[in-house]
């Protein structure tokens, strides 16, 4: 077994990791600083400012306006039928989520149902292989595997 | 169609004593200068409660009431917090805040609701302080974000001060955007301060501050400006609005 490439891997998800961890909380710090920014940019009457940073790097920071639309009170589906009615349907998409539909795929076949007629009509399960590491003991079973076991019967 | 456009305000024309006066300007910085500005009791304004849409002002004559005030401004400081352990009812109002923070990162103060009264004040990170988190006082946060904003009302030679509390933080900053989009700042031009009604999610009525555009000063008289607010800002660094007057909050 070529345990450089297994190693190197393992490597890359530790390192992987902590880069995840750590831009979690840059961008925690930023969301934290941005109103101070804005306020220190308004206070001092400039939408931009370019600069060095300590490390050299050099950074416009500015203020970027955009219009975002967000539903009344968080109402989605008032906005989907009020676009549906006044003729801007196109900006209207009936979607399902994957990862949504795959967990109720996965749960339904590890508890050793078949899937509905209708659905599996237009639906492909296929078991994706990938590598992955974690640093918790894994579990004895995982759902996929229970689930792929009773679909092969 | 053309933009009519609006005459500019020159000096010994705008009706700002703080340009029209030859010595407005001496005058006003030897008084802080001798007081400090943190000690001397500026005319303030609020934002009327219970959606009001009129500024009380006072004044030699005693309390006008104004729909509009057309201001030169003269400095924005935001980012600042206030925090109180009591609420009003409790007896919180007309004291100063338990915490404050004159940048917006670190707080000064002692921001724990079980404290001894003895308790030395303490630096504390902001973003890390429960009470500037949202859901700490109902949907909102307990620290209270506003920004000050330094003005002289027509005549005036001293300026006056409005507390600007978080409801309206965001039509002061879409204001001075709005000015730098178009090339402008706010010491070259006078604003109107207005009132604007609105409602909470829960149905509370307030008002907000609304500002707006009048028209530019010449070239000169935005010069004068532009001195009189460098002189200013440079004294207002440590200015803080609820040591000198107990009825700020």
């Amino acid at each position: 077994m070529n345990m450089e490439i297994v190693r190197r891997f393992a490597e890359l998800t530790a390192e992987k990791k902590k880069a995840e961890e750590r831009l979690r909380a840059i961008k925690d710090e930023m969301g934290a600083l941005e109103p101070a920014v804005l306020s220190e940019l308004v206070e001092n009457q400039v939408d931009r400012m370019p600069m060095t940073t300590n490390d050299g790097d050099r950074i416009t920071i500015f203020i970027h306006k955009q219009a975002w639309a967000r539903p009344v009170d968080g109402d989605k589906e008032a906005v989907v039928r009020t676009l549906k009615r006044c003729g801007l349907s196109d900006l209207v998409s009936e979607s399902y989520n994957a990862n949504s539909l795959s967990a109720y795929v996965r749960e339904r076949l590890a508890d050793g149902q078949s899937l509905q007629p209708t659905l599996k009509e237009v639906i492909r399960v296929d078991e994706v292989t990938s590598i992955r590491g974690k640093r918790s003991p894994l579990s004895a079973e995982s759902q996929t595997a229970k689930a792929m076991r009773n679909q092969r019967g | 169609m053309a933009k009519q456009e609006k005459a500019l305000a020159k000096i010994g024309e705008t009706g700002y004593a703080i340009i029209d006066a030859p010595e407005a300007h001496e005058v006003m910085i030897g008084a802080f200068d001798q007081l400090g500005v943190s000690d001397f009791q500026l005319g303030r304004i609020k934002i009327p409660a219970g959606g009001g849409m009129a500024w009380e002002v006072e004044s030699l004559e005693g309390t006008e009431v104004h729909q509009d005030l057309d201001v030169l401004i003269l400095a924005v400081k935001g980012n600042q917090k206030s925090w109180w352990s009591t609420s009003m009812e409790e007896g919180g109002g007309g004291t100063p805040p338990s915490c404050s923070s004159k940048d917006g990162v670190f707080g000064f103060g002692v921001n724990t609701l079980d404290a001894d009264p003895d308790a030395a004040p303490t630096k504390n990170r902001c973003s890390e302080c429960p009470w500037n988190q949202f859901g700490s006082a109902g949907a909102g946060k307990a620290c209270k974000d506003h920004s000050l904003l330094f003005f002289f009302r027509e005549g005036g030679r001293i300026p006056s001060l409005l507390v600007v509390p978080a409801t309206s933080q965001k039509a002061l900053q879409g204001f001075v955007l709005k000015l730098i989009d178009a090339g402008k700042r706010f010491e070259g031009c006078i604003t109107k301060l207005s009132l604007k009604k609105a409602q909470s999610q829960s149905g509370i009525t307030y008002s907000t501050l609304d500002l707006s555009w009048v028209r530019d000063l010449d070239e000169d008289a935005k010069a004068k400006m532009v001195e009189v607010s460098n002189d200013f800002r440079s004294r207002i660094s440590d200015f803080d609005a609820f040591a000198a007057n107990d009825d700020a909050n």
